[in-house]
């Protein structure tokens, strides 16, 4: 379960698991170790200082040990932060990019479910096992140049996918919010009504997947589901 | 030691905070609930817990044993506390209306509208138009305002009156109040006379809390002379809600500018909010002419008329912001 | 009668009145009876004298077997005829088996709601046919009930085309009993319904802590327990601006709701415990999330704080009350009744669904996929909540800034008020965008405004983006609180001072600058602009280094101290492991490549709750056991202290700690189920644990309860503890100091001159004068 091995939630994953132990394992150690070291004996154990109700006790400090636990920890973010960034490009898209080799969908969310449009050519295992081709025109206006399929999701192997994500009135007063979310590639974008917005993705392995709404939009939210279908050669 | 050596002001009870809350409670539940009666009930009490409170107030004579405390420390040293209090509250004010103007700015900015026309640009740019994104956004909204004719030729007719119209429903693109008020000067003219009403308002109010601390004065001439500058107070600042109505009335019958457009939403909400401060100020101003009718104060306790004033002039600063964001703008 | 009598029984009579008025909104067929989802726009008013009938029903049905009804409705005075359209309308529903449309009726009527009701073309009839279908268990009592309208629509003056020229309602009740039940066989206990089981629970809870009240009372002095001595007793309590009287009250209503909001999550951990569960139906558990986040967070932790804020600032800055008593009382009956507004929507069977974040445009719909009616209350609620705490804020700076005691200086100041006085400046900076926000989204439900319809330009990004200028430093607010209590409980209990007092004061103003400008991480994938998301991304990471100085000061702390294990220092040693915990998990969402894949899943949920539980809730149980020999002269009991301590930490962690895992694999949050199978396993666990952490609680509210008369008597200074609210008695006289102390100074190299600016002297712990 999870995203996928090859995904880019991965190889960050690592790194922050790491950094994330080192911290913790140091962390609980030296506290365990004060709580053990410097529990209390006997009642008549005296601290340096006496704490008396009413006197505001000898300040303690030591500027190196601060400037220590201030400067290590800010190296640790801005290397983190570092890492982090590059991860910016990979995962938000850029709507005005003249990238031509990406296959390009239109998700449209509605209360509740999903319409999927293509403007690519794909090719199409659907239930009975038949081949099949769609061939749409590379999509200008959305809803013309449509093709929905059994309310699934069609993709083709190592691709670049750029799907828009736009919602739909169906019949409630208002469009709300949606988000489509593909744990397998562990993405998902609010589609917003009144903008459009978009994700991007590769997937790399065949098979099929789950797609949930990740964003509250009302009673049935919960069942606001479909399948990613990945079809076609990875080669 | 500013608050040593004087008896306890002892902690009596007062039953002003519960009616007060229970009578607010009601009357936003009447209010959610569109039942008037329930509404006006809440409205009834809340105004009844402020009477409370007040008849608490009413002996106020400036003394520690009454509640004014001085400050002490740094940074309010030797001020009284209540003046802190209330400095702190209006900062709390100035982000309301931060957040107001924030979301008013949004919205003219046209946030959203922006990156839909940039897709549009894109579109027409595919299609052969000349220029690039920025220049044809730049072109069709010049200064955040449309040029619908400009627009329309720079994409080669892809972004029409259609994209800033819709047919049925309020357009796409929202006409601001000010297209209105700017046009001629009989619109223009209750806003203007309001801005003044309010600055002259803000100086009787600096009058009445110089008289109240005259000691100069015969107290019967100095209770006389509060009582008065207070009265212009709250008449100018009852011309400003009157002349604001009228204006409103105007605007929602000539116009047809209702609150279900965005623009009107924002106007709507942010001139009536400001409207709800000053209709606050005069309650609160009816108590302050009373006291004075009575002849309650003296230079002892004249500070509460310099507490109210910085409220009031607070208010009517945010008007000052308010009139060519929303009027003229 | 005397005058108090008088006021008494008035606002007894409005009290009264105002629940009279209550039962009005579930007699409206619609709920809470605002229009209903297809009803026309008229039927908020008219009078009850129309006659409905059914035709059709037999007199015991038999399971399975479907019955065609015929409802009409009549009405002499309202003219419907002839002439045309909207002459009735009517809403049918049964407690049990299935509606459908009659024959020939299939374009008339249409479901709703579980229920039937007329189509718009079903409009311009009195009189429909519908099937009922059984339900197959015979031995229970279906009961019907049908509210239908006559209209005389149109017909006669077309005044507006919604029909406002005649409207009344009536009302068809009946029971159905099934062929078994009939027969004298026993009628089956109908299934629990969660709904009612949390109502009753709730009633009950109620109901206990009332007699609890009146059992407090009891003991206070038994001698003068009669009518008279409570009314007295209870006008007391709600007439004070004693800031010691209204923090105990704030304790009481937060632990109160503390137990609600529990009571919320079990049942729906209950509905999550296995897959495709159908415990709570969806309306249900999607207000019981709403209502546990809203209470946890405004009716239980921020009223938790307030009370201890209450309690404790005036005492350790030697202060005798709070600036403003009165603002301060008022601040809390605010909150008292805004939960009134709040829960009235549960009550009515309609709650606001719309989680406590309560995103646009979701919030502001009203049609039958939009937001329940009770979300008009609920956004009323937090309005209140709005007034109550920036009246709370202004008070509580206010009081730190004027009224310290001489030698209370600002760098001379406990830990505790430091971090009061930053969460609130906090707080009320940060709560006019809530106020604001909350206020578009109310008037686009009661006065047709549209802030966030993007159908006309509205921004539905706006509302993220108000709430969250609010949310984030919401989120320090409730977490800046509990750093002030580990703070004081750890120096106390290592009897050493705090490590880097200085530097302990700057991370917390630290973090309350930085708390400002990161709302934006809660946006990631909201369709931000990109740049903003970038700054987010930044501002976001730097939050964990004043977070990781005051770790490692406290961790310093206990170096060569002698550390005494007393209940409150095993909850902060726990909030140390705990929040630690919890701060390192924040770091995973900054980070564009795991927030994508975070956001809105169960590893969000596992972050906050060992942020809010972990953290703040820790720290202020820690407060509790700290400070309850202060405020009621006598200790809580250690034993069930540590048995309190030790189950819920261990449960706390059952049941959080498996949600990491659980969002990794991909589980999104707010869902009312899931079908995946393979992650029942893990969500039976966390129920579990759940139970056990929720019930835990009843030995924390039976000890605070048994040591009010049996704990062991304290003095001034049971702990050690160094600042001035030891000094004082315990419990504090009223008002609590008659001389104002002053507090000494045990680094005498740090009074120095008078010279340099206001900022320099302030550093240097100098005041003027």
């Amino acid at each position: 379960m999870g995203p996928a091995d090859y995904t880019i939630f991965w190889s960050l994953m690592k790194t922050w698991n790491f950094w994330s132990l080192v911290v913790g394992i140091f962390t609980f150690a030296l506290l365990f170790y004060l709580i053990i070291r410097f529990r209390q004996i006997s009642p008549k154990d005296e601290t340096p200082e006496k704490l008396t109700p009413g006197v505001f006790p000898k300040e303690r400090d030591n500027l190196t040990l601060e400037l220590t636990w201030f400067i290590v920890p800010t190296i640790l973010v801005l290397y983190l932060t570092f890492i982090a960034w590059q991860s910016m490009i990979t995962v938000w898209v850029d709507p005005y990019s003249e990238d031509e080799d990406t296959f390009d969908i239109t998700i449209e969310a509605y209360q509740w479910g999903w319409n999927f449009y293509y403007h690519d050519e794909i090719l199409i295992v659907n239930e009975t096992g038949n081949l099949s081709t769609f061939a749409t025109p590379t999509g200008t206006e959305v809803i013309d140049g449509a093709v929905s399929i059994d309310g699934n999701l069609y993709l083709p192997c190592n691709r670049l996918i750029k799907a828009k994500l736009v919602t739909l009135n169906d019949g409630g007063e208002l469009p709300v919010l949606h988000a489509p979310f593909i744990p397998e590639w562990g993405i998902k974008e609010d589609a917003v009504p009144g903008i459009e917005t978009y994700m991007s993705f590769t997937p790399k392995e065949t098979g099929t997947y789950d797609l949930f709404c990740a964003e509250y939009c009302g009673q049935q939210h919960s069942k606001m589901l479909a399948k990613v279908h990945v079809v076609g050669a990875c080669g | 030691m500013s608050y040593d050596d004087h008896d306890d002001h002892g902690h009596h009870g007062s039953w002003a905070p519960i009616i007060a809350s229970l009578g607010t409670m009601l009357f936003l539940y009447g209010f959610s609930e569109a039942s008037m009666g329930i509404t006006a009930i809440g409205l009834t009490i809340l105004v009844w817990g402020l009477f409370t409170w007040w008849k608490g107030d009413l002996p106020f004579d400036g003394s520690e044993k009454m509640g004014e405390l001085k400050s002490y420390g740094t940074p309010f040293g030797g001020m009284n506390v209540r003046k802190a209090g209330i400095w702190l509250f209006l900062m709390s004010e100035v982000m309301i209306f931060g957040t107001f103007f924030g979301a008013y700015i949004r919205m003219r900015t046209n946030w959203n509208t922006h990156w839909t026309l940039r897709d549009k640009a894109q579109e027409a740019i595919d299609g052969g138009a000349t220029g690039t994104v920025d220049s044809i956004v730049e072109t069709c909204m010049p200064h955040h305002h449309i040029n619908v004719a400009a627009c329309e030729q720079a994409t080669n007719g892809l972004v029409n009156n259609s994209f800033w119209f819709t047919e049925s429903g309020p357009p796409a693109y929202h006409h601001v109040a000010a297209e209105y008020i700017t046009a001629d000067f009989w619109t223009l003219l209750p806003g203007a006379i309001n801005t003044f009403a309010l600055i002259l308002s803000s100086f009787t109010v600096v009058l009445a809390l110089k008289a109240a601390k005259n000691v100069d004065l015969e107290p019967r001439v100095r209770d006389k002379k509060v009582r008065n500058y207070l009265t212009i107070t709250l008449m100018l600042g009852t011309l400003f809600l009157i002349l604001k109505l009228w204006e409103w009335n105007h605007l929602i019958h000539d116009y047809d500018f209702t609150i279900s457009t965005l623009a009107g939403s924002f106007f709507y909400v942010t001139t009536g909010a400001h409207g709800v401060h000053v209709f606050v100020g005069l309650v609160f101003l009816t108590y302050f002419i009373y006291k004075a009718h009575i002849g309650g104060w003296d230079q002892n306790n004249a500070q509460s008329i310099e507490y109210y004033g910085l409220y009031w002039h607070f208010v009517d600063l945010a008007w000052v912001i308010i009139f060519p964001a929303f009027y003229l703008y | 009668m005397n005058k108090n009598k008088v006021r008494v029984m008035s606002l007894l009579f409005v009290i009264f009145i105002a629940l009279a008025a209550t039962p009005q909104m579930t007699s409206y067929p619609t709920g809470l009876g605002t229009n209903g989802n297809n009803g026309c726009g008229c039927h908020s008013g008219g009078a009850g004298t129309t006659t409905v009938t059914v035709e059709g029903m037999p007199d015991s049905f038999t399971g399975g077997e479907s019955y065609e009804l015929t409802l009409t409705v009549s009405n002499p005075d309202i003219a419907g005829g002839e002439i045309s359209a909207n002459m009735g309308g009517f809403r049918f529903f049964a407690s049990a088996g299935t509606f459908g449309a009659g024959e020939n009726f299939t374009d008339l009527v249409q479901e709703s709601e579980g229920g039937m009701t007329h189509t718009e073309l079903g409009n311009d009839l009195r009189s429909w046919n519908v099937t009922w279908t059984a339900p197959d268990n015979e031995g229970q009592i279906v009961e019907f009930e049908a509210h239908g309208n006559a209209v005389n629509g149109n017909a006669v003056i077309p005044t507006d085309l919604k029909g406002n020229t005649g409207d009344a309602w009536g009302t068809f009740e009946a029971s159905l009993p099934g062929a078994a039940a009939l027969g004298g066989g026993a009628i089956l206990i109908e299934q629990a319904e969660p709904f009612e089981v949390a109502i009753a629970a709730i009633t009950f809870g109620i109901a206990l802590f009332s007699l609890m009240l009146v059992y407090v009372f009891y003991r206070n002095n038994p001698d003068g327990f009669n009518l008279n001595g409570l009314t007295e007793w209870l006008k007391k309590w709600m007439t004070t601006t004693d800031h010691k009287e209204v923090g105990t009250l704030y304790f009481v209503f937060s632990f109160l709701f503390l137990l609600i909001g529990g009571i919320f999550a079990m049942l729906f951990r209950l509905q999550l415990a296995v897959a495709d569960n159908d415990f709570l139906t969806q309306d249900q558990y999607n207000s019981f999330f709403t209502l546990h986040g809203t209470t946890m967070i405004f009716l239980a932790a921020m009223p938790m704080i307030a009370a201890f804020a209450n309690w404790i600032i005036p005492l350790q800055i030697g202060a005798k009350d709070l600036a403003f008593p009165r603002v301060n009382a008022m601040g809390f009956w605010m909150l008292a009744f805004s939960s009134f507004l709040l829960y009235g929507g549960v009550m009515a069977g309609e709650g606001a669904d719309i989680t406590w974040t309560m995103y646009a445009p979701f919030s502001n719909s009203l049609g039958e996929k939009g937001a329940s009616a009770g979300t008009t209350l609920f956004v009323a609620g937090i309005i209140m909540l709005g007034i109550s705490s920036t009246l709370s804020g202004v008070n509580f700076i206010a009081t730190v800034m004027t009224m310290r005691a001489p030698g209370v200086t600002w760098m001379k100041m406990p830990l505790f008020t430091w971090s009061i006085f930053v969460a609130n400046a906090m707080l009320y900076l940060s709560l006019p965008a809530l106020i604001i926000g909350t206020a578009y989204l109310y008037f686009d439900r009661t006065i047709g405004t549209h802030f966030y319809d993007a159908a006309v330009g509205g921004d539905p990004i706006l509302w993220a983006h108000l709430f969250w200028y609010f949310g984030h430093p919401e989120v320090y607010v409730v977490i800046l609180p509990a750093f002030g209590v580990v703070s004081e409980v750890l120096s106390t209990s290592a009897k050493r001072s705090v490590f880097g007092y200085k530097s302990m004061v700057y991370a917390l103003a630290g973090i309350g600058v930085l708390g400002f400008i990161v709302w934006g991480h809660h946006m990631l994938t909201s369709g931000m602009d990109p740049t903003l998301r970038l700054i987010m991304m930044l501002t976001t990471m730097l939050v964990a280094i004043p977070t990781g100085v005051k770790i490692f000061n406290w961790l310093a702390t206990l170096w060569g101290g002698s550390l005494v294990f007393k209940t409150h220092t095993l909850w902060a040693l726990g909030f140390l492991v705990t929040f630690t915990m919890g701060g390192i998990s924040g770091m995973f969402f900054p980070v564009a490549g795991l927030d994508t894949h975070f956001h809105d899943t169960y590893f969000v949920v596992a972050h906050f709750h060992y942020v809010l539980v972990g953290g703040t809730l820790f720290g202020m149980y820690s407060a509790i056991y700290y400070w309850y020999p202060k405020a009621v002269g006598r200790k809580l009991d250690e034993k069930l202290g540590l048995l309190h301590f030790l189950i819920t930490f261990i449960a706390m962690n059952g049941t959080f700690w498996p949600m990491h895992q659980l969002g990794i694999e991909g589980m999104p949050r707010r869902y009312h189920t899931y079908s995946v199978d393979s992650w029942s396993e893990l969500n039976s666990f966390i129920t579990m644990s759940a139970l056990i952490m929720g019930l835990a609680q009843l030995i924390l509210a039976w000890n605070l309860i048994r040591s009010y008369k049996h704990g062991e008597k304290c003095g001034k200074d049971p702990w050690g503890g160094w600042s001035l609210e030891w000094t004082t008695t315990s419990p504090p006289p009223t008002p609590s100091f008659h001389e104002i102390p002053t507090q000494e100074d045990d680094n005498l190299h740090h009074v120095e001159s008078n010279s340099g600016g206001m900022f320099s002297r302030m550093w240097k712990g100098v005041e003027p004068e």
